[in-house]
């Protein structure tokens, strides 16, 4: 199944390996946002699968960013998860109260992380 | 200090009671002296009389004698001369002799003994008279010659010899009476004379000795206030020199001394502080009294005085945080609390530079990292085309260690937070079986990279425990990565689960080559590996036993291991089996309990039985936790204490009842003593209510389906209209005044809720307990109101209520088994 999914981070290099990264796995297409705003604006013109949402970023920040996505009512709507250095329990209990499908940890195993995200869909489709 | 005092104070007893003695001998002794001085003295005076007495009678004898010499000598001169001359003594002695005997008789009638003597003296001087007489007149009528025949009869002779004899009789008597007698007050005088120095020694032993014993309690009682103005100077000294402010404050919560420290803490001096009120040094929160924070100063210090945390401020109106421990300190003049003040500020610094510190490690360390070996990841799988075979050694050698780093700081700030405590373990039933067989999942592409496999035996037998199933896996996989680490090419590493009575216990056994002997004891303490070139080649972090211990050991259970050197390692994790109880009807759910107390037997306790239902229990033991629990996700049941450690209940319950997801969760309350009736509370208004917050409670519940009404106990008139005004539209509201009324209103209509005044409502705890049972009986939610800034002072009141009554913990437990098997698994608090 072709996937088309949204990485939202500030971070260049890490949207760069994620590029890579998802790009081992041909049916998965990979735009990148350097900022909530962006996202936002990107999420409103193309329809995206999922939405992999840094948490800590200047301005907007990847809860805020969600927020926004989820009064946008976009249609369809877009699977989000985090993609964080923050996961200690209780903060990850409190993204999947945000409406998050999951969170995916930093440092992430670039050679897998295509086939942790399509588990990732897998599982909050079942 | 004590014992000294009481030592003291049994030697002024001793003291008084030989001083008591002391004196009442010197009495006696006195009076013994005087006693037989006066004996003596009366002894010595009828000597005296007794020896003048004997001399006047021997006198009169001795006269008599010569009255009748003379007369003798008169009638003998008459008879031979016959001169006239010689008649004059004669006719003398005749006429007063009689008067002389008489004399005598009369003086002699004190000595019967002589009584014989003198009646032969008297009659031998009347025959004497009579002679002489006869011979006088014999002369006159027949001459000289016959009268001196007379005269030679001897009669006059014989008679003078006798009346001699008789007078020597008698007076010889006398004398040996008298040296006698003499002789006897001689002998009573020397025994006097005895007594009288036996006494005075010992008055003089008496007097010496009380004051003997006087010289040295008062040189006891010198060297005493010598010591304790040691102890005063040295107490003082402490004082003075104490890095923590110590004020001692009465149990009016008046400052009575402060040590100097409070200048530089508080800005105030000593001086400036005593006589006025603690609260001065004290922020005390919004709505909080005075009388408040003493209450709970004397609380700390009937729960041991630990220190506990509050607000400091001072003089210039700035604050800080500070660490109070209390101690309370019984005087005869009434009790005292001391408090010793320990100003935090840099611990607390301290504290948020650690949780930034750690903060940043977590994320700022990750984020180049999650570049660095992702980059080199994607190199090495030749994402960015094919390598020369050095450089793609290289860059696997890169990207091990790269990610050798990433669990490094995983490990690091897992062990911190643990040791942090911070981090709250589940409490879940978990099936160590199913643990395992995730363990072996996760971990078999790490087995194969190594070519080793892992074989998984589970036996027969319930292998479920209590605790956190996340953190449990760590456990194997930590285990099961050590083993394959140190396992030899195309060994296998096998896990294995069973259950051995009352512990359920997981293995892991590899084939590879021993632990050495030397490195045994240091197995679980951190970054102990055998050596460090050993850790470099096997990729380890020299964390992940002390994690492992950490883990196990906060699930009270227990790590061991066996080696043979070249043999292998089996490492034993056991953990306590979940008690035999069986999971309420429905089987287990998941249902969440939050309770929240700052009481750890009390959390302990409820939280064992709870699991033991199979029910999961997360604790805060303060509001500000509790609310940050409740906003990361849904609970089957809230129980909480009346009295938090940052706060009161009752703020918690308003906060609770305005957010989102706890706007219905059942909350019940919880008494410090874990017992009372079971007060579920539907909310908490302010007085007058808020109207929203009224009606949404109304529609929520089951009052409108039915028939039914709402009861609402109050006494405050604007509160009644407030509340009837509100609920006009919606559903009849019967006003009770009293208990009785309420009583009576309860029994005859079908009341759906119960609006309780808190405030100004009068009314006793006993009904106001009798009323919350009769509510839990009938399941009637209650829904209190109060005045905000009333909080602690209501919190108090109700948690008094609680704590005389006894015995209802079980009752409350079937209220919240009762709650979650009503709700659906998974589905969390959403019920109503």
């Amino acid at each position: 199944m072709r996937l088309h999914i949204l990485y939202v981070d500030d971070e260049p290099d890490i949207r760069e390996i994620v590029t890579l990264a998802l790009g081992l796995d041909p049916q998965i297409g990979v735009d990148t946002a350097p900022s909530g705003a962006a996202a936002l604006a990107l999420a409103g013109e193309k329809s995206f699968d999922l939405i992999l949402l840094d948490v800590m970023m200047p301005s907007m920040d990847g809860p805020t960013t969600l927020r926004q996505l989820q009064q946008r009512q976009l249609a369809p709507p877009a699977a989000v998860a985090f993609v964080t250095a923050r996961t200690q329990a209780h903060e990850i209990a409190h993204f999947m109260t945000l409406g998050a499908i999951g969170v995916i940890a930093k440092p992430f195993d670039a050679i897998h992380l295509a086939q942790d995200v399509r588990a990732l869909m897998r599982q909050a489709a079942g | 200090m004590s014992d000294k005092g009481s030592a003291y104070r049994r030697s002024i007893r001793s003291v008084t009671i030989i001083g008591l003695i002391g004196a009442m001998l010197s009495v006696a002794i006195v009076m013994a002296v005087g006693i037989a001085s006066f004996r003596e003295f009366a002894t010595g005076n009828h000597m005296r009389e007794d020896l003048l007495y004997s001399t006047a009678l021997r006198a009169q004898l001795q006269r008599i004698y010569e009255k009748l010499l003379t007369a003798e000598a008169g009638g003998l001169g008459y008879v031979v001369t016959g001169r006239d001359e010689f008649l004059a003594p004669l006719d003398q002695v005749r006429a007063d002799i009689r008067k002389e005997i008489d004399a005598l008789s009369q003086l002699s009638a004190e000595r019967p003994q002589h009584a014989i003597s003198l009646s032969e003296l008297a009659r031998y001087s009347d025959q004497e008279m009579r002679l002489l007489s006869d011979m006088v007149e014999t002369r006159n009528a027949a001459g000289a010659l016959a009268a001196s025949n007379v005269m030679e009869t001897r009669r006059g002779k014989a008679l003078m010899d006798r009346i001699r004899q008789v007078v020597e009789q008698v007076r010889n008597a006398e004398v040996e009476a008298i040296e006698r007698k003499t002789y006897e007050v001689r002998i009573a005088g020397q025994r006097t004379k005895r007594t009288l120095l036996l006494l005075l020694a010992a008055a003089i032993t008496v007097v010496g000795g009380s004051s003997l014993v006087m010289i040295a309690h008062l040189v006891g009682r010198r060297r005493a206030e010598l010591a304790l103005a040691d102890t005063l100077a040295r107490h003082r000294a402490i004082l003075a020199s104490a890095m923590d402010a110590i004020v001692v404050i009465t149990s009016k919560g008046i400052i009575e001394t402060a040590n100097p420290v409070t200048i530089r803490m508080f800005g105030w001096s000593p001086e400036e502080l005593t006589g006025r009120h603690l609260g001065l040094l004290f922020v005390l929160g919004e709505g909080r009294s005075e009388a408040d924070l003493l209450h709970r100063l004397e609380n700390f210090a009937l729960e041991g005085g630990h220190a506990q945390e509050l607000t400091g401020r001072r003089k210039n109106g700035t604050t800080f945080p500070i660490d109070v421990a209390v101690g309370q300190m019984r005087e005869s003049d009434g009790n005292r609390l001391v408090a010793i003040l320990h100003d935090v500020s840099e611990r607390k610094r301290a504290e948020i530079m650690k949780n930034d510190f750690v903060s940043t490690v977590s994320h700022e360390l990750r984020t180049p990292l999650t570049s660095i070996a992702g980059s080199l990841g994607l190199l090495d799988a030749g994402a960015a085309g094919p390598l020369p075979d050095a450089a793609k050694r290289l860059v696997g050698i890169a990207h091990q260690n790269s990610r050798r780093l990433v669990r490094l700081i995983n490990d690091i700030l897992d062990i911190e937070k643990m040791q942090s405590a911070s981090v709250a373990f589940a409490r879940a039933p978990v099936s160590v079986a199913q643990v395992a067989r995730e363990a072996i999942e996760q971990n078999t592409a790490y087995a194969d990279e190594h070519r080793v496999r892992l074989a998984l035996d589970i036996e027969e037998g319930d292998s479920t425990v209590v605790g956190d199933h996340d953190r449990l896996i760590q456990v194997l996989t930590n285990l099961i990565s050590n083993a394959v680490k140190f396992s030899p090419v195309d060994g296998v590493v096998r896990l294995r689960v069973e259950r051995r009575g009352e512990i359920v216990r997981a293995c892991v056994q590899d084939h590879g080559a021993g632990i050495p002997k030397a490195f045994r004891a240091n197995m679980f303490t951190r970054f102990a590996q055998a050596d460090n070139s050993d850790a470099r080649q096997r990729g380890g972090t020299g964390l992940g036993l002390a994690i492992v211990k950490d883990i196990v050991e906060r699930h009270a259970g227990r790590v061991s291991f066996e080696t043979h050197e070249g043999l292998g390692t089996t490492f034993m994790v056991d953990l306590p089996a979940r008690l035999p109880v069986p999971p309420p009807e429905g089987g287990p759910s998941a249902a969440h309990v939050l309770l929240v107390s700052g009481d750890d037997a009390q959390t302990d306790s409820i939280t064992a039985t709870l699991n033991g239902h199979g029910i999961v229990v997360e604790c805060a033991d303060t509001a500000a936790k509790a609310e940050g629990y409740a906003a990361l996700q849904p609970y089957t049941v809230i129980l909480l204490a009346l009295r938090l450690r940052d706060s009161d209940g009752i703020a918690l319950i308003r906060s609770l009842r305005r957010s989102e997801r706890t706007r219905t969760t059942p909350l019940i309350l919880l008494s410090r003593s874990g017992s009372g009736p079971v007060v579920e509370i539907a909310d908490w208004f302010d007085i007058p209510p808020e109207r929203e917050r009224l009606i949404a409670l109304i529609s929520r519940s089951a009052v409108l389906a039915r028939t039914g009404c709402v009861l609402h106990l109050s006494q405050g008139n604007e509160s009644r209209r407030a509340v009837a005004q509100a609920l006009r539209d919606l559903v009849e509201v019967i006003p009770a005044a009293s208990l009785d009324d309420a009583n009576a209103i309860l029994a005859q209509r079908d009341c759906r809720l119960v609006i309780v005044d808190m405030w100004p409502f009068d009314l006793s705890l006993d009904h106001l307990c009798a009323l919350c049972r009769f509510c839990a009986e009938n399941h009637l939610p209650l829904a209190m109101l109060s005045p905000r800034s009333h909080d602690p002072l209501m919190a108090r009141r109700l948690d008094q209520m609680f704590q005389g009554e006894t015995g209802a913990l079980p009752a409350m437990l079937d209220v919240v088994i009762d709650h979650v098997s009503d709700t659906p698994a998974g589905q969390g608090g959403q019920s109503t």
